[in-house]
This record gives structure tokens, sequence and C-alpha cells, in this order.
């Protein structure tokens, strides 16, 4: 709360002195169709997502913000609102200067972002978009590539929603008994460095990140009586490599990082192409094959991607109201598991749009824990979207 | 010396270092491919271009659905020409942008710019017949356009635009991937301004037919129209790009042009 009015304080001059308005207002209602381990958890979900935008530029400078407020069931505790980006940035001809809270995108891959390691992920946000982070960043940019120099001040917890919701750990998180390994809990100021450069048809990027580790480990304790989980952040250092190799009609991607912490190294590859028909059957629309596999020495308790397969399908209409949808299915190449994933949407006019999401685990097996613990939460979103 | 997205239709025939193409068996032949010479030669020298549009798609029955983007343009009389599109209307595509660092011998770099996401994507520049965000134009009629990558014949000489003198050639694609078969085009012979292109598809039947209008002159030397519409004869849609805002020698430079700005392009 005290944010959002700090917030105010600084756009609402702003915004009187010129500037631009926008964003977004989007109404879901997600249903599950099977029935839910926990009795407690929701059968159907309805959220509204409110998204404001400002952004206003000078000359060599420019100021942005972007708003996330999420007004969901009672009982899911997903409800939250964030400041995606408050950020203001300044620049010449071969640097850029900003400072404020920010988001940004590193990598190459579609069906996993291992290098993607600054914004912490929205854990309560069901379409997988990221936290704002305090930023203060240098980026320089020469013949050589462009070099992201980042100091990234107070770490952001990652969220996780109540017992009512689907979609959820087995036992509740216990979020304020959260430990750091740093002994300065999220006070902790982490660094990151991001090298990229362009070789004719080969786009690639270096990372090096040390900090506080995004994702948690989770650790089951009794407190009060009650089993819960106990999330710990540990420090991490991460190197990674993301590559993009554009060959006639392939897209060929990679992405590989060596994470150590707690002290163990771990590696994880993604690696995988995608391949698209243009003028399908002398139609407007493309069709795009992706298949990406993912390996993580991290194993099954940590990821659903230790060993796993990603075949999907990309269809965009080219039609004049935007449609576009893409189907996925992450194979477990050591077990039964199969997790399907759809995303479709299209414009109804020229300020309204209308879009389904959804998930279905089709087989889930025992030996792979986070994709099990999830066996019953299949489920099918409907959106529709206002922008202004 | 490529020109990206629309330039290249006020001119539509640009040139390239010919020497490759001595033998021209043909006199209608050698005919076409000069006044394509001289077209380009006439559309050079501009340098940079900052502009901006607006799209008006009509279906069938007569709706509409508008889109607005701004464009920038290096001009590189060397190699391939730079841009940068920025797309403001429909609001949910807001803030998407298309970096494309055009090439004469080979494809074009192109990188796209997701909001969303936060995301700059490399994207292939292979689609050559597919819509241009939805519309009557093509991709290869938004692009780059050289000499090159067509050849050319003469046809004959008739009136046509605002009563003027126009020579009528057509041109065949040499790329196996384009959607036409040939496309021929009515060009003024004092000012080399196009004034309408008809398109026929690979079966050799009309496709499209673009006509051009409302020209203006700039720096005493670049005639540019302003009004351009696509009309797809087969669907029964079509397209118009009216050119709002039209400013040469801004002052870009390369660094313009960097996936870097391309982020931070609203």
């Amino acid at each position: 709360m005290r944010r959002t009015f700090a917030t105010l304080l600084v756009i609402a001059p702003l915004a009187a002195s010129g500037g631009e308005f926008g964003g977004s207002l989007e109404a879901r209602l997600a249903t599950y169709p099977s029935t839910p381990l926990d009795p407690q958890q929701q059968k159907n979900a309805y959220s509204l997502v409110f998204n404001p935008e400002f952004s206003h530029q000078w000359e060599t400078s420019s100021l942005s913000f972007s708003g996330y407020s999420q007004l969901s069931d009672d009982n899911s505790g997903r409800s939250h609102n964030d400041i995606r980006e408050l950020e203001f940035i300044t620049w010449g001809e071969q640097w850029e200067l900003r400072a404020g809270i920010g988001e940004l995108f590193w990598g190459s891959t579609e069906s996993r972002h291992l290098v993607d390691v600054v914004n912490q992920r929205d854990g309560l946000a069901l379409e997988g978009s990221k936290l704002g982070q305090p930023v203060v960043g240098l980026t320089l940019t020469y013949d050589w590539g462009n070099l992201d120099l980042l100091l990234l001040p107070g770490f952001r917890k990652g969220g996780f929603p109540d017992s009512g919701s689907r979609l959820r750990p087995a036992l509740p998180v216990a979020d304020a008994l959260t430990t750091y390994e740093a002994e300065e809990g999220d006070d902790h100021i982490d660094g990151a460095l991001h090298w990229s450069a362009s070789l004719d048809t080969v786009d690639f990027g270096l990372t090096l990140f040390q900090g506080t580790q995004r994702q948690p480990r989770l650790t089951p304790q009794l407190a009060g009586g009650a089993p819960v989980l106990i999330p710990h952040y540990p420090l991490l250092t991460l190197y990674g490599l993301d590559l993009t190799w554009l060959n006639e009609d392939w897209i060929w991607k990679l992405e590989a990082v060596s994470r150590r912490a707690e002290g163990q190294t771990q590696r994880a590859l993604t690696v995988g192409f995608e391949v698209t028909q243009y003028s399908l059957f002398d139609s407007s629309s493309d069709l795009g094959w992706l298949v990406e596999y993912s390996w993580d020495e991290g194993g099954k308790s940590n990821t659903l991607f230790d060993n796993d397969l990603m075949v999907g399908l990309r269809w965009s209409g080219n039609d004049s109201d935007n449609s576009e949808a893409l189907l996925g299915l992450m194979i477990d190449l050591e077990n039964e598991s199969k997790l399907l994933s759809l995303e479709a949407s299209r414009r109804l006019t020229d300020d309204w749009k209308i879009g389904f999401r959804g998930k279905a685990v089709i087989d889930s097996s025992e030996g792979d824990p986070l994709l099990y613990g999830l066996r019953q939460d299949s489920y099918l979103e409907a959106s529709l979207s206002y922008f202004f | 010396m490529k020109q990206s997205v629309i330039v290249p239709l006020t001119s539509l025939f640009l040139v390239l270092s010919f020497c490759a193409h001595t033998v021209v068996a043909d006199e209608a032949e050698d005919r076409g491919l000069e006044i394509a010479k001289e077209a380009e030669a006439q559309s050079q020298g501009w340098s940079d271009l900052q502009s901006s549009m607006k799209m008006v798609l009509r279906n069938r029955h007569g709706q509409e659905s508008i889109r607005y983007m701004r464009i920038l343009t290096l001009e590189n009389q060397d190699g391939g020409d730079k841009s940068m599109t920025i797309f403001d209307r429909p609001k949910d595509v807001k803030g998407t942008a298309l970096l494309t660092h055009a090439h004469i011998n080979k494809p074009d770099d192109q990188w796209l710019y997701l909001p969303a996401l936060k995301r700059v994507k490399r994207i292939s520049s292979r689609n050559k017949s597919g819509p241009f965000m939805g519309s009557e134009f093509a991709y290869e009629d938004m692009g780059s356009q050289e000499i090159d990558k067509y050849t050319y014949r003469y046809l004959r000489d008739e009136p046509c635009g605002e009563n003027w003198s126009c020579y009528v050639s057509e041109r065949f694609p040499r790329d196996r991937k384009s959607g036409y078969s040939r496309q021929v085009s009515w060009v003024d012979k004092e000012h080399y301004r196009i004034v309408r292109v008809d398109y026929y598809d690979r079966k050799k039947s009309l496709l499209k037919t673009l006509e051009l209008g409302d020209y203006r002159l700039y720096l005493e030397r670049f005639w540019r129209a302003h009004t351009l519409t696509m009309t797809n004869h087969q669907t029964e849609k079509s397209t118009t790009l009216e050119w709002e805002k039209y400013a040469f020698n801004v002052g870009l430079t390369d660094s313009d042009f960097t996936r870097q700005v391309l982020k931070r392009a609203r």
C-alpha cells in the first residue's frame, strides 16, 4: 500500500505534464473438471486482472510504469498487487542507464527459461508472469555486442497460493518462516551480467548471476504441530549460455546453465528447434513445429524438466483478428508422465480480445513428484480482455 | 540500398550493382530493366526517414479495422537499409516493434520485440507471401525491392494517373517463395512515380491491384505517394495505407537501429 502511494506521487505530476496512459482489464474464469485431492480446493476460479500502464518519453530519457492487480476468490489467496515496472531510463549513443523497478528477459528457448534468472516468478499469477525487480543497470552497446551490468538491491519472494487454491504444493507453505542463506536476508544485493552479440545468423548471450536463487527449496517441517513447507533461498552462482541460429526456415535454440548453490554444482540444458510452414495450403495461415529437449541434473524433485521432450504446434492465422494458438505436449522420457498445454487468443474488436489457456495432466507417475501432486489439477481458463 | 516497409511502393523497382547480368536477349527485357534502374536511381539519396501511417483494413462487407504504426528508416547505399516499425494500434499489440537489417545477397535479419514478455525474438524473414498485420499487403510487398530479385519486360506506353504518360512493364520474381507469378506496373515517364501495380498469383490469375495516389514532393527530388490502396480481387477485401507524417533527414544513425533501442521503442 505504501508502495502504491509512492507510485501515485511519482506518476500524478507526470500525468499532468503529458505522457501516455493505457493498459488492460481482464476477466478470467477457470474450471477444474477433476475432483480435487483436498476437498477444500476450488472447483472453479474467478479473477480480475488490472494492468495499468503509463509512459513518458523525453529526447534521451523515459519513465515507464506498469502495474498488476489481481483480484481472485477469497479462499485461493491469489489476490495481489505488484509494480511490474517503475523505471527511469536515460541513454546516449552507446550506453543506457536504468534505475527503478524493472522486468527483463534473457534467453532463447520456449519451453523452459534457464538463463532468465533476474526476475522472480509471480507464484500467484497463473499465466507465469514475473514480479518487478528493483534494479540499477548500465548497458553498453558496441560493435562487439551488448553488455548489461545489473545491481539488484532487494529480493522478491515468489508467493504461494492458499490451501483453497488449485495448482499448489500438497502442504501449506509457511511463508513467514522463510529463511535465507544470505545474512542480509532479502536485503542482499545481487549482481548480474549479460553479454549478447550477433554474428550473421547466430545470436548468442552469456550470463553470470551471483545472488539469492529465485526458486526456493521447500522443506517439510512441523510448525505448531502441523506439517508445513518452509521455503529456503540459498545463494547461487550461475553461468549461462543462450543461442539462436537461423538456418533457412529452421530456428535452432539452446540454453545451458551451470548453477552452484549449497555446495553443489548442477548443470541443465534445453535445446531444440522451431520450423515454420508459411501459407499453409495456400491460406494465409502459418504452422510452426517446436521440438525442445530438456535435461537437468537437479532431478525430478526439483523440476518437471529433468529429462523431458516438448513437442509443440504453433498456429498463426495472420488474419485481421490476430488469431493464434499454441499446443504443447511435455513428455517425460523416463516414465509415463505427460502434460498437455494450450494457449489461444483472438481479437474480437479493436479493443476486446478473447483467450483460452489450459493444462492437462494426461499421465502422471509417482516417480515425477511435482507433476503427480498436480494430477487432479487439469484446467481450462477462458479470458476476456479490454484494452484502453 | 534496399528500402524497407512501404517506401519501396513509391519506387518499386530498385537497383543493385548490376554487373552480373550481361546478356539480355530481348529488347523488351532491356527496356524493362532500364526503367527499373532509372526508377531506383531517382529514388536514392534520401538518407533517413521518420514516418507514421494509418492502415485501414476493409472486409467484403465494408467493415473497417484500423492500425497505426510509426516507421524509422535509415538508407544505406552500400548495403541494406535499416528500419524500425513500432505498432501503436490495435492496443493489444501496442509497443510491439520490428527491427530489420536488410541485406542484398542474403535474407534480412529481423528481430521482434514483444512488450508483454519484454522479449526480443530473432525471427525468420523468409515468409514472403504471408499477410502483413492481417492486411492485403504481403511481406514481400512491404519489404525490400531490389532490382536483382526480378526479371523485367517492357510492354507498352499508355496514359495513366493524372493524365501522365506512363510505361507499362512486367516483372517476374526470381524467388520461388514469392506468392506471385508476375506483376504489371504503370510508371509515369517523367518522375517514375508508380501509379498502379497488378499482382498475379502462382496460378496466373489476377490476385490484387495496388493503386497509388496523393503524390507529394520532398527535398525537391523525391516523389512519395501518400495513399496506397491494395484491393484483393479474389476475397474482395482491401487495405489502404495513409501516410500521416513524413520527415526526411531527421538525423538517424546506426545506433538508432540496435536491439537495445528496440526494447525501449514505444
